[in-house]
């Protein structure tokens, strides 16, 4: 299921796919930096 | 000399050792010639651990109740900041939310601020006190209930506070450097954006960032406040939210030039997809499964419409929404869900 608007693509993928999904579309644009990693400091993401 | 309201959320309090550190940054800024005043989260995972017990209690806690429950993690993450601060040679002095002038309405576990009236607070800043605000809470017009502003929603009372003070700017302190390209948890090459616009932050939020609460970045807007995301564990530029002129105001035309059309992505691990099959396809079908999820004060947020199979004259409608289950009950009706 893929929806649009002006400034936003949306696709829903399965839960299971999250993550894999938003890797391959931040690659896809380019988005990465080569330079260190964001780092995450703390908290659990809950 | 500035006004600045720093916001401190649950991962930079967990601990004894960040509530310190916390404390010293507070400090810092204090002895750097600036008026600080501070809004915190309730310490880790607080939250989520008072939800889970009230959910062992009873499957579907009365609101006011639950807000009741949630609004003690942050009288405890105050309290004992204030006392970090005290232990350094200030006077920190905490404050409800509710005493902090935080009006709401009574929307129990969403509830929107109507207005901040802190007189209290000016009072505390005047006597040279450092004010440690209870973020996420608040008291409601009417009824005068304690109320919360939903997940994330300290950060909407640091900006409101920031906002009703006429502060110079916002600082969300939170467990990473800022706003990133993607969920650094998710991507870890994921670039640090050091400026956005309301506008694209507006849509990130919408779309499932949680970095900061969509309501947070309406109120930035409205009342024009600057927001600057940094983490409160390392000391780097973090991410400064502000109007869109002045987003690329600070940048080369080549900087400009080479900046993506693709702010970032943005992703959401809470909605539901749910398809209506065999609609009949004709005018008014369709409104009529909107009508019904409207009732229920349910928000749709995608909708697509199949092709319609000409042999039938029927159609499938697929639509998402908030995945929480006691609103799904709610909608009834006959469904497939994915």
């Amino acid at each position: 299921m893929i929806s649009t608007s002006e400034i936003r693509i949306s696709v829903v993928v399965d839960e299971s796919d999250v993550a894999m999904a938003v890797g391959a579309a931040h690659q896809a644009f380019d988005l990465g930096s080569d330079d260190e990693d964001a780092v995450v400091y703390g908290g659990t993401g809950r | 000399m500035a006004l600045v309201v720093q916001k401190y959320g649950g991962s930079s309090v967990a601990d004894a050792g960040g509530i310190k550190r916390v404390a010293q940054r507070i400090v810092a800024t204090r002895k750097a010639g600036h008026s600080v005043v501070v809004v915190v989260s309730a310490m880790g995972d607080t939250t989520d651990e008072l939800v889970d017990l009230a959910t062992q209690v009873s499957p579907l806690p009365p609101g006011r109740e639950l807000d009741m429950l949630l609004t003690a993690g942050e009288r405890i993450s105050m309290a004992l900041v204030a006392m970090a601060i005290a232990n350094l040679g200030l006077e920190g002095r905490s404050f409800t939310g509710s005493q902090a002038g935080v009006i709401t309405d009574s929307a129990h576990g969403k509830a929107r601020i109507i207005d901040v009236t802190p007189g209290r607070i000016r009072g505390a800043l005047d006597e040279g006190a450092i004010p440690i605000v209870a973020g996420f809470q608040g008291v409601s017009q009417g009824g005068k209930d304690i109320t919360t502003l939903g997940r994330g929603g300290s950060d909407t009372t640091a900006v409101a506070l920031a906002a009703a003070l006429g502060a110079d700017v916002c600082e969300i302190y939170t467990d990473v450097d800022g706003i990133f390209t993607a969920d650094p948890r998710l991507v870890p090459s994921a670039r640090r954006i050091p400026r956005i616009s309301y506008e694209e932050m507006l849509e990130m939020a919408a779309c499932g960032a949680k970095i900061l609460m969509l309501r947070c970045v309406e109120y930035a807007r409205r009342y024009g406040i600057p927001v600057h995301v940094r983490s409160s564990f390392s000391n780097r530029n973090g991410t400064w939210v502000t109007e869109a002129g002045l987003a690329a105001g600070g940048q080369t035309e080549d900087e400009a030039m080479e900046q993506a059309i693709i702010s970032g992505v943005a992703h959401d691990r809470s909605e539901a997809k749910i398809t209506v099959v065999g609609v009949p396809d004709k005018v008014g079908e369709a409104a009529r499964i909107f009508r019904a999820i409207a009732a229920t004060d349910i928000n749709i947020d995608m909708i697509v419409q199949n092709v319609s199979a000409a042999a039938t004259g029927r159609t499938d409608i697929s639509f998402t929404l908030p995945r929480e289950r006691h609103v799904l009950r709610r909608a009834g009706g006959r469904r497939r869900q994915h």
